[in-house]
């Protein structure tokens, strides 16, 4: 039904026909009445609706990073922390006076979190932010005395136990630097401390070398030599007058003369060395930070302006590493020399011949690693070839392509755009997927949407030592409902930016390298919601302004057999698509619920979407058309079987019924005839039972016969009346026997209503029954029993 | 979905109430009495629910436990002598937005209120009645009420009561459409928390006997099963109150007890050697005479006035 607001926001198409219109907008054909949402329209996705006048909510961020020069920061929980999760483990600190206070108003603290860090532009000081998160509560709450102080104190031991240097890290443009910092600057901490440590007792070692060759090379110590003499050899001989006739090369040869040099030369290189963590290097275009983070400058980087930002980040890397390799030649040479293995001829020409590749990754954590950023534009435009060439290098360099899930990527750009075609014309360019044809490179798709992945991704990428391509969704810089998070989140939802990371290290096959974690509904086409639905590109597009000329809403009397949901559009066929219009459940910004009508370009964009997604969901083992076929052959085999086991068993089913038709009865009357007159069941054979006759017939019907069987029997012989317990009272063993042959006979002529029974017994007298109305003649008709 | 927690809100009630919202003065009872420990938990339950303080109304009848309303900080009407309940279900038919809790006592319910407890049973109004159980006439110095036990000297019966006590959970229990029967002890307060706590969730009338010691003139009523809790016997199910590992290591006897079955819960309630506590019998379907009184509250006054104008208009000449 129409809504109010519906109907307000409902194009005039009076005087047209209503369905035509729509089919024409549907179709982009120019000149129809039915036109297109405005850039600034009201409408969002149904799915996202509740959230409109939602304040700040509770997600991953903003999220807690640790100070990265602390200790362990090997280990993700350690560099990184949700909010919640991080307030809970500090509330645990609480003064027991203040704790139940704490906890019960975390959530107003997180709450006033959120607004301070939406001011922030970066990573701020987590301790600060905290505390004026509390004060902002304490003021808010307005409690008394007693429980203001119980409070304070609580939040007191709380702010102690923040981990010292650790920073909130809010959803902002600069998110992805920010812990891609934290990444880099974690790098191997523990590695590269090794390799100081290593450093350091690799000095010493050559320092102790040089000392003992000078010593040799040098006159005699009389010091040195009075110690060696002892006490007794010193009162006896004059230590300084011996040291002149001491052999000088005593103790060994001096070393050769170019090994000390180059000794020296390695003592120099590792006393360049410094403990400190390396700054990193950020190589962008000129004017890139400007746009992409609205900032000048970027603190923590090193920031090298380049034309072309992969090349450059190469020649950085090379830089970088070609002082690396000298010092782990140095490394290298002082501990042959100090093991005194060092053999000029043997291990000279490798040591000249060392270069990044062969360093360790604890090796490399020395250098300042290297970063190369880019928009998609770029890319697209003439960064391909230098990302290309970088991504085959094989260097550790970390690229982060930052791209608008929203926008149309042509590789194509000049074609398109001097055309001033519709972007939606062609078939979007995917920078991840161009990175995972180069096989051997780490290649990742994330966002900040999911901070997580991000920083889980930026780690992985940072402690190995492959290139790594990351392409990551920018932050969308607009306020507009429902606000930048949700939005970056839609175009998870939406397939618009699917998480991935292919990891070349990871294993031996396709779904073992390709990790699908953390995506919305993996194993779905489109994220499904029990109320809204699906949500498809189509709804994520309608949180972009650039599409909205893709909507319109329904003009009045359209008939409801030409309008699809869009996830029920996707399912047809091209043919059964034809007549069909794809709609999509929207709320405008009075909260009247609309059904909008999807352009063609747009639902077949929303198509390719899907057959991307499907893709992925392929490589990454989601779905296996093998293993879909594989299932659907064993699942029709246990199917058939099944059912043969069924079939047979319905026939055995027939058969004992209609065994149990024609003998149970026979067999009841045998039964029931034993138990009342103690006959022996032998007596009965089954080849001649006179009971024969019952097969086959109705129970009720036979019940009453034997029955008035049974009342004849008894007339016969009065003296023989069955007792309650089934013998016969008061009769012998011959009159039972005599009882049982007359039941048999009776049983065997009296019942049959072809043959009139003619037996002695017949005219037995069935008074016994108290119908005196009945024939006399031994036999009774069925209906008068 | 949108990568939010599943409470994704960060929305909270701009105002928080703390224990010292719900206090008023200091309590006028004797030092040891139990009262102190109920006052207590309907003031944390209602800082744990966070009910506003002007949502809540404490009601009572006359005796020492009925001071309760004068210790809450919220609205309280101290009635007259066995008419809580009537008074309670007044409110809750004019106000069904307040929470009414019930202050009883042994002779205020079981005696001279009889009669209302009755029907206040069977009208099953949303409301969490407490009946401070003492088994004596406290404010007035020592008489025998109806649950004193039999042969307890008092100062009307100085030789010992002739008659034996009310079972007032059997009696409860034998009311039509009764839907909440508990029992609690005072000196437990945790037991006596999430009991009373369950009450309050309860949609419709709750009934809670608590056993609570008189230090001054009925100490020695409960010593034997306070002192011993072997005496004790905990009433324990999914649906009843819930346990708590403290209180069920205090008690070494439990009892799983289905609170929907009543026959159970009426055997239950019957005299023995062991005192079970707990939920004794329970039914959130009871038909609730609070669903009926509220139908045309919300009629405007202008409509109400000119519906009376009507209705007099009538037998105007």
């Amino acid at each position: 039904m129409a809504t109010s607001s519906q109907q307000r926001t409902r194009p005039d198409t009076s005087g047209a026909d209503p369905a035509r219109e729509l089919r024409r907008f549907h179709l982009g054909e120019p000149g129809g009445g039915l036109r297109g949402l405005e850039p600034d329209h009201p409408y969002l996705p149904l799915h996202l609706d509740r959230y409109r006048e939602a304040g700040p909510v509770r997600a991953e961020l903003p999220l807690f990073l640790c100070a990265p020069d602390g200790d362990a920061h090997d280990d993700t929980d350690e560099l990184w922390m949700e909010l919640p999760d991080l307030l809970a483990e500090l509330t645990e600190a609480a003064e027991p006076a203040g704790k139940g206070l704490l906890e019960d108003n975390l959530r107003r603290l997180e709450g006033h979190v959120h607004r301070f860090a939406a001011d922030a532009d970066g990573p701020v000081a987590a301790e600060d932010l905290l505390r004026r998160a509390g004060d902002a509560m304490l003021a808010e709450l307005s409690l008394g005395e007693e429980d203001t102080a119980a409070l304070t104190a609580g939040l007191e031991a709380l702010l102690e136990r923040v981990p010292e240097g650790g920073r909130l890290a809010p959803f902002r443009r600069r998110l992805p630097l920010d812990l891609m910092r934290q990444a880099l600057a974690a790098r191997g901490a523990s590695s590269r401390r090794g390799a100081l440590s290593d450093v350091r007792s690799l000095r010493s070692e050559v320092e102790g070398l040089l000392a003992a060759d000078d010593r040799r090379r040098g006159g005699g110590d009389p010091d040195a030599l009075a110690g060696s003499l002892g006490k007794l050899g010193s009162r006896m001989l004059r230590s300084d007058s011996l040291s002149g006739i001491v052999d000088r090369r005593a103790g060994g040869a001096p070393l050769a003369e170019g090994l000390r040099r180059r000794l020296e030369q390695a003592l120099e290189t590792l006393e360049s060395l410094d403990g400190e963590a390396p700054q990193p290097v950020l190589c962008v275009t000129d004017g890139a930070l400007p746009d992409l983070f609205g900032v000048d400058e970027l603190p923590g980087w090193r920031v090298v302006v380049s034309d072309d930002p992969c090349r450059e980040a190469g020649e950085r890397f090379e830089a970088a590493a070609e002082e690396m390799a000298r010092v782990a030649r140095a490394r290298k040479l002082v501990r042959l020399a100090a093991e005194g293995r060092y053999e000029p001829a043997r291990h000279d020409d490798w040591l000249e011949r060392l270069d990044w590749q062969g360093l360790s990754a604890a090796e490399l954590a020395l250098a300042p690693p290297v970063v190369a950023l880019l928009s998609a534009e770029e890319v697209v435009g003439e960064g391909l070839p230098s990302l290309s060439s970088l991504l085959l290098s094989g260097r550790p360099v970390q690229v982060v392509v930052l791209v608008r899930p929203g926008s149309m990527l042509s590789a194509l750009p000049d074609t398109l755009a001097v055309r001033g075609e519709e972007p939606l014309g062609g078939y979007r360019f995917e920078p991840a997927y161009h990175g995972l044809g180069h096989r051997e490179a780490y290649v990742a798709q994330t966002s900040p949407a999911r901070p997580l992945h991000l920083a889980d991704t930026f780690r992985r990428a940072a402690g190995g030592t492959r290139t790594a391509l990351h392409v990551v969704a920018e932050v969308p810089d607009t306020d507009k409902p429902p606000g930048p998070y949700l939005r970056a989140a839609a175009a998870l939802e939406g397939r618009a930016h699917a998480l991935f990371r292919y990891d070349p290290e990871a294993g031996a096959t396709w779904a073992r390298r390709l990790d699908f974690s953390d995506n919305p509904g993996p194993d779905l086409p489109w994220p499904d919601d029990d109320e809204a639905g699906a949500f498809t590109f189509a709804h994520f597009a309608l949180t972009e302004p650039g599409y909205g000329h893709h909507f319109a809403p329904l003009p009045d009397g359209v008939d409801d057999d030409a309008l699809a949901p869009l996830a029920e559009w996707l399912d047809l066929s091209g043919e059964e698509r034809a007549g069909v219009v794809p709609t999509v459940e929207a709320v405008d910004g009075g909260g009247g619920r609309a059904r909008l009508a999807v352009s063609r370009r747009l639902a077949l964009a929303t198509v390719d979407r899907q057959a991307y997604w499907r893709t992925l969901q392929e490589l990454a083992g989601v779905h296996s058309e093998y293993a879909d076929r594989a299932a659907a052959e064993a699942r029709e085999e246990v199917e058939a079987r099944t059912r043969s086991q069924v079939e047979e068993l319905e026939a055995r089913h027939a058969a004992e019924l209609e065994r149990v038709r024609t003998t149970a009865v026979r067999e009841a009357a045998e039964r029931i005839t034993c138990a009342l007159l103690d006959v022996d069941p032998a007596l009965f054979d089954a080849a001649r039972s006179p009971f024969e006759r019952f097969a086959g017939r109705d129970a009720g019907e036979v019940s009453r016969e034997l029955l008035d069987a049974l009342g004849d029997v008894g007339a016969a012989d009065g003296a023989a009346e069955p007792a309650g317990d089934g013998t016969n009272a008061g009769g012998t063993s011959a009159d039972s026997d005599r009882l049982a042959a007359q039941l048999l006979e009776l049983v065997a002529g009296g019942l049959d209503d072809d043959e009139p029974n003619t037996s002695d017994t017949s005219n037995t007298s069935n008074t016994s029954n108290g119908d005196a109305s009945s024939p006399d003649d031994g036999r009774r008709e069925p209906d008068q029993s | 979905m949108f990568g939010l927690k599943s409470d994704w809100s960060l929305d909270v009630p701009e105002r928080y109430f703390t224990l010292e919202s719900y206090e008023k003065g200091v309590a006028r009872w004797c030092p040891g009495c139990g009262d102190f420990g109920v006052l207590s938990a309907v003031q944390r339950i209602c800082r744990d629910e966070q009910i506003p303080p002007e949502k809540v109304v404490a009601v009572s009848g006359i005796g020492c436990s009925s001071r309760f309303p004068h210790y809450m900080g919220t609205y309280g009407f101290h009635g007259l002598h066995g008419r809580a309940f009537p008074v309670a279900a007044g409110i809750k038919a004019r106000r069904p937005d307040l929470h009414v809790w019930v202050a009883t006592g042994d002779g205020d319910c079981c005696s001279i209120g009889a009669g209302h407890w009755v029907h206040a049973v069977r009208y099953n109004m949303d409301m969490t009645v407490m009946l401070f159980d003492n088994s004596i006439y406290g404010l007035t110095k020592k008489q025998t009420s109806p649950t004193t036990p039999l042969g307890t000297a008092t100062n009307t019966h100085p030789e010992g009561a002739w008659l034996p006590p009310i079972n007032v959970l059997q009696t409860t229990l034998g009311l039509t459409n009764v839907s909440f029967v508990a029992r609690t002890v005072d000196w437990n307060p945790l037991h006596m928390y999430q009991t009373l706590r369950a009450a309050y969730d309860h949609p419709g009338f709750s009934f809670v006997h608590i056993l609570q010691r008189c230090p001054t003139y009925s100490a020695e009523v409960f010593a034997d099963i306070q002192h011993d809790p072997e005496r004790i016997l905990l009433l324990s199910h999914p649906d009843g109150v819930p346990g708590d590992p403290a209180v069920e290591r205090m008690y070494p006897n439990h009892l799983q007890h289905d609170p929907r079955d009543m026959a159970a819960a009426r055997q239950l309630a019957e005299v023995g050697e062991k005192v079970p506590i707990g939920l004794f019998y329970r039914n959130p379907d009871a038909p609730r005479y609070d669903h009926y009184s509220v139908r045309g509250l919300d009629t405007p006054p202008d409509e109400r006035l000119a519906a009376v104008e009507a209705e007099l208009d009538r037998f105007a000449v």
